[in-house]
Order: C-alpha cells, then structure tokens, then sequence
C-alpha cells in the first residue's frame, strides 16, 4: 500500500458517484473560473499530508492521511440545501461501499462535513476524509 | 426554479414595459436613449430608462454574474388646482410598486431592488422630476 495509490483509487472512485461530474486532484487550490457550467458537481482533491504512526501489535509502519475534498457545485434553485443534502449522502455512501478503496488502504472514513456555503449559483462545501494503510516497505 | 438568465436589453425593455402600459395613464416611455427635441406635454407622464453601470463577475468558465444598475427618469407636471407632489409621488409609488411585485422582470434578472430615489426638489415646477435607481443581478453566458 502506498499514498500514491490510495490516493488515485479515491479519485477512481468518487468519479464514479453518478450526481458528480468532475473530480480533479490538485496541489494548489484550483481556479474554479476555469471550469464550465458542465463540469459541475465538481470535487477537489486537494494534496494531503501525511502522518506517520505505527501499531504496537506488529510495529507495522501505517500512515494516516488527511484529504480535503473541496466540493462545487452550481444550483439555480432558490435553496441549495436539497442539491447539498445529496451530494453529502452520495459521496457519504461512496465513501461507505469502498470502505478500503479497491485495496490500496486499510480504511477510509469521513470525518467531517462542513456547511454549505457560496452564493447563487455557485456553492461549495468541504469533506474531510482520513485514509489509513500500512506502508509496503513495512510489509516485507 | 428561479435563472435570472436574460440580457440588458430585454431586462431594460421589460422594466419600461412596467411602466408603459403596465402603469395607466402614462404617456410615454423609452429606454437607451436621449431626446434632443425634449420633452412636450404630450409625453407626460413619462420616464426614460438608461444604464448606468454595470459589473460583470466571473461565477464560473461560462457564467457571470451582471449587477446592473439602472436610472429611471420619471416626470410628470400638475394642471391648476393639483398637487404636483402628490402626482408625482404616486408616480414613483407606482413604479416601485412594478418592480417590487416583478423583481424577476419576466423570468430575466434574479433579483430586482431599488437602491435610491431622488427629485428634482421642486425647481422645475410645474413639472416634477425623479430618479430612481434600480439595482439588477442577472446572469450571462458572456
């Protein structure tokens, strides 16, 4: 198991979550001007960082880490609270169903979940999600 | 579901449509445009309406974001024996009392409010001038 892999497996499978249209992985914070009307709902991955640990039990070498999903997504809705509900609840039962991203980790979870916030008709809000896996060198 | 996805032109030509038929008894209305022969009592009431400003913000690739602002000239005169206050109040009353009713001017704007309104203060009796400003957002392609 490696960052890298983890990390493109999320990718992999967030593109998947039918009301999603666009995930882009990005080092710098993206500029979401670039983007067409068509390109929405759109999810930024942006570049974790990475914590290492290790577990007692066997002093395998594992790493956590922490990824910002930045969500956008465009409503001409008078409320955006209905699209946001179900982007949440659709990336939430992704996250769930591939709970070990196709096995390039040992977990995933989502840990956070913020408000929505923008203004018509652009909105966005932000997914934590923490990745767990073991480090290859380790498993030698 | 609210857009708010028209164009200057329609979203002018539909705000002097509020007040010309939509107000009864005005006489005339225009938009983007001056009259250098002015304005004879045959065009009383009246009301010109002509950009002022306008902003444009990029929302996305191929949204933006236009906040519109628009002057309304209205005037009108008082015939012996009336009130030109009164006529001209209810004049300015009338249109934003359109506005306020329609602030989507015809499914084009998203929003349509009145920023400020100001008179002539009396210095042109009998006739009496107003302007009123109109703040518009609607959204574009371009």
């Amino acid at each position: 198991m490696n960052r890298r892999d983890a990390l493109a497996a999320l990718q992999s499978i967030l593109s998947t979550i039918a009301e999603v249209k666009t995930v882009v992985r990005s080092y710098v914070p993206i500029d979401i001007t670039s983007y067409a009307e068509a390109a929405f709902p759109l999810i930024e991955l942006q570049e974790p960082d990475e914590t290492p640990d290790s577990e007692m039990t066997s002093m395998r070498q594992i790493a956590f880490l922490e990824v910002a999903t930045k969500v956008w997504f465009i409503t001409w809705g008078e409320n955006p609270t209905a699209t946001y509900e179900s982007l949440v609840k659709a990336i939430r039962n992704k996250i769930g169903a591939n709970f070990n991203l196709n096995n390039t980790a040992t977990g995933c979870w989502v840990i956070n979940v913020t408000k929505v916030e923008g203004e018509m008709p652009l909105f966005h809000f932000d997914i934590l999600l923490r990745l767990k896996y073991y480090l290859a060198l380790q498993d030698a | 579901m609210y857009y708010g996805k028209g164009t200057k032109v329609t979203i002018m030509s539909n705000v002097a449509a509020l007040i010309k038929p939509g107000i009864a008894g005005v006489n005339f209305v225009d938009f983007q445009r001056d009259y250098d022969t002015g304005i004879g009592p045959e065009k009383m009431p009246g009301a010109f309406v002509n950009d002022i400003d306008e902003v444009k913000t990029l929302v996305v690739k191929d949204i933006v974001k236009n906040t519109l602002q628009l002057g309304i000239v209205c005037w009108t005169r008082a015939e012996e024996g009336e009130s030109l206050w009164t006529k001209l109040n209810t004049f300015v009353q009338a249109i934003i009392t359109k506005i306020r009713t329609d602030p989507s001017l015809s499914n084009q704007a998203y929003s349509a409010v009145v920023t400020r309104i100001g008179t002539d203060s009396g210095s042109r009796y009998p006739v009496g001038i107003a302007v009123i400003i109109v703040q518009v957002v609607y959204f574009s392609t371009v």
